[in-house]
């Protein structure tokens, strides 16, 4: 197990040692302490730090994008490199190998998350505490809002993991980190369109689709969701599935091809 | 200049014996309907350099990449040590040390960055063992640079050194020339032979150079289109004891032919027909007549034309 873990260790690597890993951590910080001086400028100091963290949850698409483009880079920038021939002839099977990739990738997403809303909080708490009505008690006691906010974080984790899993999966696919990325972009903002076409209030086989359950906020005020006709069982149910295919589909492929990189 | 004492002192524990440390059965690649390599049969015997040649496109990085498992094979069967690389890669891999072309390596890594990578990647492969082979390699004032800052010849090096890092019982190297200067062909070479010679390391090697291949290699498969053509023993006991032809550079060629009443003279060089004893025969009867000899050099015309025969001359690049 030790052994495997040192193969994390070197895809850990290759992530934190490159420069632009550090400028996606710069923007998040700049982002996190920005968003709540903005606010604060404007006049909003007396909004609280809770409902300024929900202005920042609104920013983790920039944490899905970026954890994307390192899990697009994670496989394909292996094969553009060449580094892909010097990295399977090692005694670990494809699929040890492409495990380590993936939970290199997760351990980052987790680690921006941990980032961005850990700096969030203390900048909120900073720039905007002690004006808003809950903020009394907001750092030991369990309000509402607190809790509603933690949630809406931890939905929009489980969303970001399904998203990075796919651009993971188009990158041992197709082999292009952009393709992966690019793909994955269009992904995750062409949802609002493809619901609008398959509306699944209308068309059962919309309900199925990933963009009608990615946004598990939806059940936050109505537990049949925008649509109606799904709940937060169901669509953790469809995500665990879409989850479950990116895996197999990227695995299959990884293990199955030949590699003349 | 490479003289005959100099062959038979490298052929010194270069014999070849136990079972084979790579066995090709039959093996058959094809991709999209095109047959890239045909029916490979082939037994590597340990402990020696094996030179894989054989013109651009014929198949030697094909082969080498499903020796490695980088390729599926499409029939038949790899073994190393024993054991399927298509079945029981992990099992199958471990013995092996490899550059498949170019050596890939992280640019924004210092060398010796990259190295840890695949340290890590093997059990106890300690500090010092990477600092001997970093050493060794002759990389020690740049190994903390930036890999893209080397030059292609020290990336080749680099190569090399993740290669042995772990000692491997088979060393596979596609084109390792390819990039160097003469004089790190050199180092390269008696490198290999100090590997066979003190580790028992059996090196696979491949080459499009007949002449590189002369210098370095115990044993020879030729290939073409695919198709194995032909092995031979280039050093040891069987090739010692048949004829070539033997150069000797010696000061007047024209009367050390007169004197010896054999051979020809061909660019300013004695050209005799011999085998090994005869050659030391000449020698000696040269040394005797007056004649000073400067270098004697056997020339395997027969395998290079051999070899430019079967595959056809022009296709060597
Ligand atoms: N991925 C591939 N797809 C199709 N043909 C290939 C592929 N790789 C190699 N070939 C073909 O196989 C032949 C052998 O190539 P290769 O093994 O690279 O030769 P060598 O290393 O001896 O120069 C060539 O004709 C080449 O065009
Ligand atoms: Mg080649």
């Amino acid at each position: 197990m030790s052994d495997y873990l040192k193969l994390i260790h070197n895809e850990n690597i290759k992530i934190y040692i490159r420069a632009r890993t550090w400028i996606m951590f710069a923007i998040l910080l700049i982002a996190a302490f920005g968003v709540p001086m903005l606010a604060r400028l404007g006049g909003a100091d007396k909004i609280g730090m809770w409902a300024g963290m929900g202005v920042l949850t609104l920013l983790s698409f920039l944490l899905t994008v970026f954890a994307a483009s390192i899990a697009a880079d994670s496989v394909a920038g292996e094969f553009s490199r060449g580094t892909v021939k010097m990295l399977l002839i090692r005694p670990w099977s494809r699929t040890k190998i492409l495990f380590a990739k993936y939970a290199a990738v997760l351990l980052f997403l987790l680690a921006v998350y941990a980032f961005f809303f850990g700096l969030g909080t203390l900048s909120s708490f900073l720039l905007l505490g002690g004006g808003g009505e809950a903020d009394g008690i907001a750092l030991t006691a369990s309000s509402a809002d607190i809790q509603e906010i933690w949630t809406n974080i931890l939905y929009r984790l489980i969303a970001s993991v399904v998203y990075v899993t796919l651009a993971f999966m188009l990158s041992a696919a197709f082999r292009s980190n952009m393709l992966a990325l690019a793909l994955t972009v269009v992904f995750m903002f062409m949802g609002g369109i493809v619901t609008q076409l398959v509306d699944p209030s209308k068309y059962a086989i919309g309900r199925y689709l990933l963009f009608a359950n990615t946004d598990l906020n939806q059940y936050a005020g109505n537990p049949q969701g925008d649509y109606g006709v799904t709940s937060l069982g169901f669509s953790l149910g469809v995500l665990a599935v879409y989850f479950v295919v990116f895996l197999i589909v990227g695995v299959y492929v990884f293990r199955k091809r030949d590699v003349a990189a | 200049m490479d003289t005959i004492s100099d062959r038979l002192d490298k052929s010194v524990g270069a014999e070849t014996s136990g079972a084979p440390v790579v066995r090709f059965e039959n093996v058959t690649k094809r991709i999209g309907g095109k047959t890239i390599i045909d029916g490979l049969t082939l037994d590597i015997a340990p402990g020696q350099v094996f030179g894989f040649l054989g013109p651009n496109g014929s198949g030697k990085t094909t082969t080498i990449r499903m020796m490695v498992g980088l390729m599926a094979i499409s029939e038949g069967d790899i073994r190393i040590c024993g054991s399927s690389i298509s079945r029981d890669f992990e099992r199958a891999v471990a013995p092996v040390g490899a550059i498949v072309e170019n050596p890939e390596m992280y640019g924004y890594m210092s060398g010796y960055a990259n190295l840890m990578q695949y340290a890590r990647m093997r059990p106890d492969i300690s500090k010092a063992r990477i600092d001997e082979v970093v050493d060794f390699i002759g990389l020690k004032g740049r190994i903390r640079d930036k890999v893209r800052t080397y030059s292609l010849g020290m990336r080749q090096r680099l190569g090399v050194a993740q290669a042995i890092l772990h000692r491997p019982k088979l060393l596979i190297l596609d084109e390792p020339t390819n990039g160097l200067d003469p004089q790190g062909i050199r180092e390269l070479r008696d490198y290999l032979r100090e590997l066979t010679r003190r580790e028992g390391t059996t090196v696979f090697v491949s080459s499009h150079l007949l002449s590189e291949m002369e210098l370095m290699c115990d044993t020879v498969a030729i290939i073409q289109g695919g198709k194995l053509i032909d092995v031979r023993k280039l050093n040891g006991a069987e090739a010692a004891a048949s004829v070539h032809e033997v150069a000797f550079d010696v000061g007047d060629p024209a009367l050390a032919a007169e004197k010896l009443g054999v051979g020809a003279v061909r660019d300013g060089l004695l050209i005799v027909q011999a085998d090994r004893e005869q050659s030391a025969a000449i020698n000696a009867r040269l040394v005797e007549a007056g004649i000073p000899v400067y270098g004697i050099r056997t020339i395997k015309r027969s395998l290079e034309d051999q070899f430019l025969e079967m595959t056809g001359g022009g296709t060597i690049v």
